[in-house]
């Protein structure tokens, strides 16, 4: 399982589609889940879950253990921690930016 | 209550007869948009396996009907069995083209044999199975274009 750093822009991409969304809630709810469990819950095929678990892994936002016959997956918190934080910085950032901004016209006397 | 025994659907697609019977019959085609467990040997009598490598789940079929680009037809284990144990299904690709396309109708009958207990799950799990597995064959036959 890999824990390497997954880009925001990875996290975001696989956020991004609906399916691989939901998935994610469900796990968020549940704790886990196999493929049977959401193919049984989604209106798509086999081969195309099994599509968005690897995608939601590669991004290493899930991660699956062998439990009896079937791979049992759950949720990996730190991308979605990395990718909020990320945007948060960038927010904060513009943030201070603005206030600058709003100083800088409210120090300045009135034109004319 | 009549007793569920057949799923049927169809799809027309942009796709040549011969490129649909390739799609349907050999392994890279099966493989494209079915199973990524694919054992085929394409002959009437002719042992074929069809499964889920995620799912943990295949199934054993044997060739009943080769016409090819026209009809291509298996029995079709349930999940864990065989088909000489049962239950099994038949399964049915019909080929066709008309002024709209190529159109594959899928037929799937043999419900009513199965035992009573596992026969609406059965039933039900392969006409959402159809749906979306017919789904994604037009999506594999047409993006392959």
């Amino acid at each position: 399982m890999t824990e390497a750093f997954a880009h925001p822009s990875r996290v975001f991409a696989a956020l991004a589609d609906p399916t691989r969304a939901q998935i994610i809630d469900w796990l968020d709810e549940g704790g886990s889940g196999t493929a049977t469990e959401f193919a049984a819950r989604l209106p798509i095929s086999r081969q195309a879950v099994s599509r968005h678990l690897k995608e939601l892994e590669e991004a290493g936002l899930i991660a699956g253990s062998k439990q009896g016959r079937e791979m049992r997956y759950e949720l990996r918190p730190r991308p979605l921690r990395e990718s909020a934080e990320w945007l948060e910085q960038r927010a904060m950032r513009w943030e201070r930016t603005l206030q600058r901004l709003a100083d800088h016209l409210e120090a300045e006397p009135e034109p004319n | 209550m009549a007793v569920n025994d057949r799923i049927e659907r169809s799809i027309v697609v942009e796709a040549t007869p011969e490129k649909v019977w390739a799609a349907l019959t050999t392994e890279d085609g099966i493989k494209g948009w079915f199973g990524d467990i694919v054992e085929i040997d394409l002959k009437p009598g002719g042992e074929a396996v069809f499964g889920w490598s995620d799912f943990e789940s295949s199934s054993q079929a044997v060739i009943e009907v080769v016409e090819p680009h026209t009809r291509f037809a298996y029995r079709w284990a349930a999940q864990d069995t065989s088909v000489e144990e049962g239950p099994a299904s038949l399964v049915e690709f019909l080929i066709d083209v008309d002024e709209t396309g190529t159109r594959i109708t899928v037929v799937e009958t043999g419900f009513a044999s199965f035992p009573e207990d596992t026969r609406d799950y059965h039933f039900e799990e392969n006409t959402k199975g159809w749906k979306s597995e017919m789904d994604d064959l037009a999506a594999y036959l047409e993006s392959a274009a």
